[in-house]
């Protein structure tokens, strides 16, 4: 787990956004990482073509774009192991931006990795103060999502209401006492601050039991996908063959 | 009370009738020994010319082309051949004297046919005479001419058309007396088929008695016409006048047999030729009596025309023709073939008119009759060909009836098994019709469904025929020849009328299930209703929200522009209504606005955005989280308390010039409690500012039954106080 309190030097940053003017606010919001070079692109294609040639700090990334959904972006961009500083170097911060906070649209970029979420029509203030979070690793956790997850773990919820329905036939693994309380805390308003200060635990601390969470989420809707594509007959099942 | 009979098995007995007389026919027409002579058709004449030898002797054998002059049992002494021993027809003879002249002559010349060896004295090309013995054999199948089988057919064609129509109205007079036409029409022809295709003679007392028979049915079909034409289309005589129509003809053909007639004239043809003026002078009445009414009018012409046209054309060729001395122009077997126009012609006629009251559905059992003679017809002259012995025939009988089976079986199976319904499907179904688009295509599913359920031959909409009530319920009728079934939803009461083709009865068991399936639509029904209203509240409120939510803030942000000149302030003005408005339609569009929702989440929610809000301005919160029981907000309850917190927290980010803020929010039972307080310049009401929020706080705190007030801090020197006092509709679920 990389180190969350020291913010990352932003240098590179992919906007991918179709509206010109929400392009713009993006490009203006941006501007608190002086120096960063900013590439925008306005579609899935152009996006991808920006990503093999560039490797970006910091993706601002909405989700409905023209030719598909900013959800395989952010795939893409966390690569095969989300949440995890590996081998590969660090993976880009991605933020979901979108016009209506849904869970379904929330909870399906937060699974797919992104680190924070942005919602058009925010003064430009929560933005920065968003994207600043984003970039120190603090995961973006609205009583919403909070209550989202934790009903998600009692079983009551499918995660994901992605174009796949993919609904999971294994029950996601537990959550831990601690994770539990840290998610009740946050669903009553609480932010991370006053979550650690009522349980008695560092920030940072509780900045890993939200991604630890996070990560789990990932990989119990990645299981729940594999399991779905299997049963679909699109993916071989390779202990028989 | 007599148990029904089906359609399918009148059928079936027609189909048996045909068969077994064919068969009969066939039989008769084979027994007589064989020299596997055919003749030319030389009516006039003194020698019978041999057109075709079976199987002779190249050598020693009759030839084409000889004449047969006389055949004798070898070594008696010869009986000269004439060409009217080969008369088709008895009939064409005039008096009774030549008639039996005929018959002995017939008799003679079958007992030497019987024979073990048979001489006959031929005459060849060139006029020179020689005899040749043969041995008489058993007549093959395939040599019976082809008119022999078309008059079988002919007969057997008019019995099931006839019967067909019968078989589906067996209880209305004109049927029944159609039926009769068929039935001694199928009577006359097979008599008749078989002494026409005798070789030379059949045993005059036979010949007797198969020309009674054809008198018969010559005789009765006349009678039939007749009868047909008193009741149909219009009913011009009661029963009793047509059955006596019938004991008419019947005594006239016992007289007839008995020879009381003065000559063949009075004997048979007369008869039959006053029938058919009586018919003609009968369809005219009929022609008089449907003025006014254009559809019988319609049904009379086509079937007199038919009719009269068959039968007509037939009489002239022959009784007429013969009646006046002659002999017909063509033989009476293919003649028969006329009358095949009156059947075909009702056949045809029932595609534009309802002749007997039926109509395109009709044809189906028809088609059912045909078939089944057809395949048992095919099985029967296999046998026969079998029979006749040869191996190779025998394989190729058997090779044609394993390539038939795959046909038959999918024949059968569309014909008789016709797959039934799982029930669980039944729901399906219903709805399936219950959520059709429209009305029509909710009753054109419905009648689909039940003629997948049941197959009937006709479905119509009930009360269609006079005197039948319409059915309010699942019903029985006829023995189970009909289901009545109700109106369900957009489609009227329906009356089904035999099941499976024609060919089952309805059961209670079916009647049960339509009544199931009924009382399904009805439920599905009243849950369609029930969610069109939905739908229709549905948008109704999405219409007010969007109106409420999204609408007036627009419009608000709107108002300050039309000035043209638009101050710094007033721009932030705009820009706050317009994100009101983007987070409205969130809130639209999350649905957030349609169940009421635990204030504890409510609560969460606010602190959540206005913390980050405040945090993002610069600003410190304290904002202690208190205990807020079960209190659950309506939707509308909801959308003020939210708006009402985040427009609070936007006075105190744009106009307090505060650095902290204190928020609490408290529930007494269901005394709600607001306040937001900061440390900024406090508060100065200003009417000349306007975006400030003041008045959509007192119309939040409305929304909310409460009251809203803004002020000076009590607990500080500075800063300003803003609380709203309101009280929850949604009681606290006790604990």
């Amino acid at each position: 787990m990389s180190d969350a309190t020291i913010p990352r030097a932003v240098q590179s940053v992919l906007i991918v956004e179709d509206d010109p003017a929400m392009e713009a606010e993006a490009v203006a919001a941006v501007a608190i990482f002086p120096g960063a070079s900013v590439r925008t692109a306005r579609t899935v294609a152009e996006a991808e073509r920006w990503m093999k040639r560039v490797s970006f700090d910091l993706a601002i990334i909405d989700l409905g774009l023209p030719d598909g959904s900013g959800i395989t972006l952010i795939r893409a961009l966390m690569g095969d192991t989300p949440h995890s500083a590996d081998v590969h170097g660090i993976p880009t911060v991605c933020v979901a931006r979108t016009v209506f906070d849904d869970d379904a649209h929330l909870f399906a970029a937060l699974s797919a990795g992104a680190q924070g979420y942005l919602l058009k029509g925010e003064t430009i203030d929560v933005v920065r103060l968003r994207l600043q979070a984003a970039m120190a690793g603090e995961p973006v956790v609205s009583p919403s999502i909070a209550r989202r997850v934790l009903a998600f773990f009692r079983g009551d919820t499918e995660p994901v209401r992605q174009p796949q329905p993919s609904r999971p036939t294994i029950p996601p693994a537990a959550l831990t006492q601690r994770e539990t309380e840290v998610l009740r805390q946050l669903a009553q308003g609480h932010t991370l601050a006053e979550v650690g200060r009522e349980l008695t635990l560092s920030v940072n601390t509780v900045k890993t039991h939200v991604k630890n969470v996070y990560a789990r989420l990932d990989v119990s809707s990645r299981i729940a996908a594999v399991d779905t594509a299997r049963r679909m007959g699109i993916l071989d099942d390779d202990t028989r063959r | 009370m007599r148990a029904p009979v089906l359609p399918s098995a009148r059928m079936l007995a027609a189909v048996v009738a045909c068969l077994a007389s064919a068969v009969l026919s066939t039989v008769l027409v084979l027994h007589p020994p064989w020299l596997g002579l055919s003749f030319e058709q030389t009516a006039a004449g003194a020698t019978l010319r041999i057109a075709d030898v079976d199987a002779g002797d190249p050598a020693k054998g009759p030839q084409s082309g000889d004449s047969l002059v006389a055949i004798a049992v070898a070594g008696s002494s010869a009986m000269y051949v004439t060409p009217r021993d080969l008369l088709e027809e008895p009939d064409f003879l005039d008096t009774w004297a030549e008639e039996d002249a005929f018959y002995a002559r017939q008799s003679a010349l079958s007992d030497i046919l019987r024979a073990p060896a048979v001489s006959l004295t031929l005459l060849d090309k060139s006029n020179t005479m020689r005899t040749v013995t043969v041995t008489p054999r058993a007549r093959p199948l395939g040599s019976l001419p082809l008119i022999f089988w078309l008059q079988l057919l002919f007969g057997a064609a008019g019995l099931i058309i006839g019967a067909w129509v019968w078989a589906l109205r067996p209880d209305d007079w004109g049927p029944r007396a159609y039926a009769i036409t068929g039935a001694c029409f199928l009577i006359f022809a097979h008599a008749a088929a078989i002494y026409s295709a005798r070789e030379i003679a059949l045993s005059g007392s036979l010949f007797r008695v198969l020309s009674a028979i054809n008198h018969f049915g010559a005789i009765h079909f006349g009678a039939a016409l007749c009868a047909l034409f008193l009741v149909y289309p219009l009913r011009l005589a009661r029963s009793r006048v047509v059955i006596g129509v019938f004991a008419a003809a019947f005594v006239w053909w016992v007289a007839c047999v008995a020879r009381l007639a003065p000559d063949q004239d009075w004997g048979s043809r007369f008869p039959v030729m006053i029938e058919m003026l009586a018919a003609i002078g009968i369809s005219v009445a009929q022609w008089r009596r449907t003025k006014g009414d254009p559809a019988a009018r319609a049904v009379l012409r086509w079937f007199a025309i038919s009719v009269l046209t068959g039968c007509g054309a037939f009489i002239g060729l022959t009784a007429l023709v013969s009646s006046i001395g002659g002999l017909p122009p063509i033989p009476q077997g293919y003649a028969f073939g006329f009358f095949l126009l009156m059947y075909a012609g009702l056949a045809v006629g029932l595609r534009q008119y309802r002749v007997f009251d039926l109509d395109q559905w009709a044809y189906r059992i028809l088609f059912w009759g045909i078939l089944v003679a057809a395949f048992v017809a095919l099985d029967l002259a296999l046998l026969g060909t079998a029979s006749a012995g040869a191996a190779r025939t025998l394989t190729i009988a058997v090779f044609l009836a394993l390539g038939t089976f795959p046909v038959r079986r999918w024949v059968w199976s569309r014909l008789f098994d016709r797959g039934k319904l799982p029930p669980e499907q039944l729901f399906e179904k219903a709805l399936h019709v219950t959520y059709a688009a429209s009305d029509t295509e909710r009753d054109a599913r419905w009648r689909a469904l039940l003629l997948e359920l049941f197959d009937p031959l006709h479905a119509a909409a009930d009360g269609t025929r006079g005197g039948d009530a319409v059915a309010q319920d699942v019903e029985l009728k006829a023995q189970g020849q009909e289901l009545a079934v109700p109106a369900v939803t957009s489609s009227p009461a329906l009356r089904l009328t035999y099941a499976g083709g024609g060919k089952r009865l309805f059961t209670p068991g079916d009647a049960q299930l339509v009544r199931t399936l009924v009382s399904l639509m009805h439920s599905a029904n009243e849950s369609r209703k029930a969610y069109d209203v939905g739908v229709s509240r549905e948008r109704t409120r999405i219409a007010r929200d969007l109106h409420d939510t999204v609408s007036s803030p627009l419009l608000a942000g709107l108002a300050p522009l039309h000035d043209g000149e638009t101050s710094g302030e007033q721009m932030a003005a705009v820009q706050n209504e317009i994100r009101r408005a983007v987070r409205g339609m969130r809130s639209v569009v999350s649905g957030d606005a349609v169940t009421a929702a635990p204030l504890v989440e409510c609560v969460a929610d606010a602190r959540y955005a206005a913390v980050e809000r405040l945090t993002a301005a610069g600003l410190t919160v304290s904002w202690p989280i208190s205990d807020l029981g079960d209190a659950l907000l309506s939707p509308s309850e909801r959308h003020a308390f939210t708006a009402f917190l985040q427009e609070s927290i936007t006075n105190v980010i744009r106009h307090a010039d505060a650095s902290h803020v204190d928020v609490s929010i408290t529930l007494h039972d269901a005394a709600l409690r607001c306040r937001i307080a900061d440390n900024g310049r406090g508060f100065a009401p200003d009417p000349a500012r306007s975006g400030d929020g003041l008045p959509n706080l007192r119309a939040r705190a409305e929304a909310l039954t409460g009251l809203a007030t803004v002020g000076p801090r009590a607990d500080l020197a500075r800063g300003t106080e803003v609380l709203l006092d309101a009280r929850l509709a949604i009681v606290p679920v006790a604990p």
